[in-house]
């Protein structure tokens, strides 16, 4: 069973097979709740893992009439596009009370012993924060175009399919999402600089 | 072509999208314009803050969790399969429409063959030969015909 590619699985998901389904799940689960949890940003952990099991509900409801047009992890993350797409114009999102997830837990910790970090592992962890920040901020298809390019590597065409659009708006989605990344890197530079020349001024 | 318009380029060629012909307009473009080759520098910047982005994990058992939750899978189309190679959608709207023109070819079918009866023909009901009223009244319709009759029996 393992041994099948994705494509073969779907149909025989779609027949009622649900070991071949369970097999496409422990393939793609990491790379779709990886996906849903950048998408919707800093929600909780029982969020990210309700709707990526939406996401697989979906996928085996709608296995039976699954065409071959796209590979099985392009329909998923397409899936898991529309599903991120939905909870986010969801008012519930709103009312979600945001957890601390591992990462926050972190940033937290490091808040307290920053001092003791040396510049470039405090000017890293603050570029990390503002690009996860100016995700966080893009524009819908921008941000599932910017996930879906640098996290998952699929092709423009493959983004085309995805996000239902041609490959040169792709093109336009991932040029201007990065613009604006790169900006939010700018203004964090911005700020930061003094920051770390403050904390060197100290320790002198 | 501008500076936006190379940009773009740029963020193009990042992802290997850039087809060799624009590739040299690029680097041309590069050798003597600063504020692109700044452009360029940023890219790499956000790329190596993306990448340095946490990878995030669901919960241990969560693939066994979702599995659990899986309903009765319908598996009417995988014998429909071989014989409708098109999705359930499809052959509902199939189906409605084989079924309308069915219909539309019996009612086509009862109007010749109503309109082919001539007034030179014996027709009668209850007694009553009408004969005479389709052929004083020639009409080409059912509903003329029904006219018709109703004219003769409200005389």
């Amino acid at each position: 069973m393992n041994s099948l590619d994705d494509q073969q699985l779907i149909m025989d998901a779609g027949g009622g097979d649900r070991d071949a389904f369970r097999v496409l799940v422990d393939r793609h689960y990491t790379r779709i709740f990886s996906y849903v949890q950048r998408y919707l940003g800093s929600t909780d952990l029982h969020t990210v893992e309700d709707l990526t099991q939406d996401v697989f509900l979906s996928a085996w409801k709608a296995a039976p009439s699954y065409r071959p047009e796209a590979k099985v992890s392009t329909w998923l993350l397409k899936i898991a596009t529309n599903a991120s797409l939905n909870l986010r114009r969801d008012s519930r999102l709103r009312d979600t009370v945001s957890l601390p997830s591992p990462v926050d837990t972190e940033i937290e910790h490091d808040a307290v012993s920053q001092h003791a970090k040396p510049e470039s592992q405090l000017i890293a962890k603050e570029q990390s924060d503002a690009i996860k920040g100016a995700i966080e901020s893009l524009p819908a298809k921008q941000k599932a175009a910017i996930l879906l390019r640098h996290f998952d590597d699929l092709s423009y065409v493959e983004i085309a399919k995805v996000l239902d659009t041609s490959v040169s708006s792709v093109e336009s989605l991932l040029f201007r999402a990065r613009q604006t990344l790169r900006l939010a890197l700018e203004e964090k530079d911005d700020k930061i600089r003094p920051q770390v020349f403050s904390s060197s001024s100290s320790k002198e | 072509m501008n500076c936006t318009e190379i940009q773009k380029l740029l963020s193009a060629r990042f992802d290997d999208e850039l087809c060799e012909e624009l590739d040299i307009v690029l680097a041309r473009h590069l050798t003597r314009c600063s504020e692109c080759r700044s452009f360029q520098e940023d890219l790499v910047r956000c790329v190596t803050a993306l990448n340095s982005l946490p990878v995030p994990s669901a919960r241990p058992g969560f693939a066994s969790r979702v599995m659990s939750q899986l309903p009765d899978q319908t598996v009417q189309r995988a014998w429909l399969a071989p014989l409708f190679p098109v999705s359930p959608i499809s052959i509902g709207f199939g189906s409605v429409g084989l079924a309308c023109g069915i219909a539309l070819a019996i009612l086509m079918v009862s109007a010749q063959e109503m309109n082919n009866t001539s007034g030179s023909e014996k027709l009668s009901r209850d007694g009553i030969d009408y004969s005479e009223v389709f052929a004083a009244t020639p009409v080409n319709s059912i509903g003329g015909r029904y006219m018709a009759l109703a004219n003769y029996e409200g005389k």
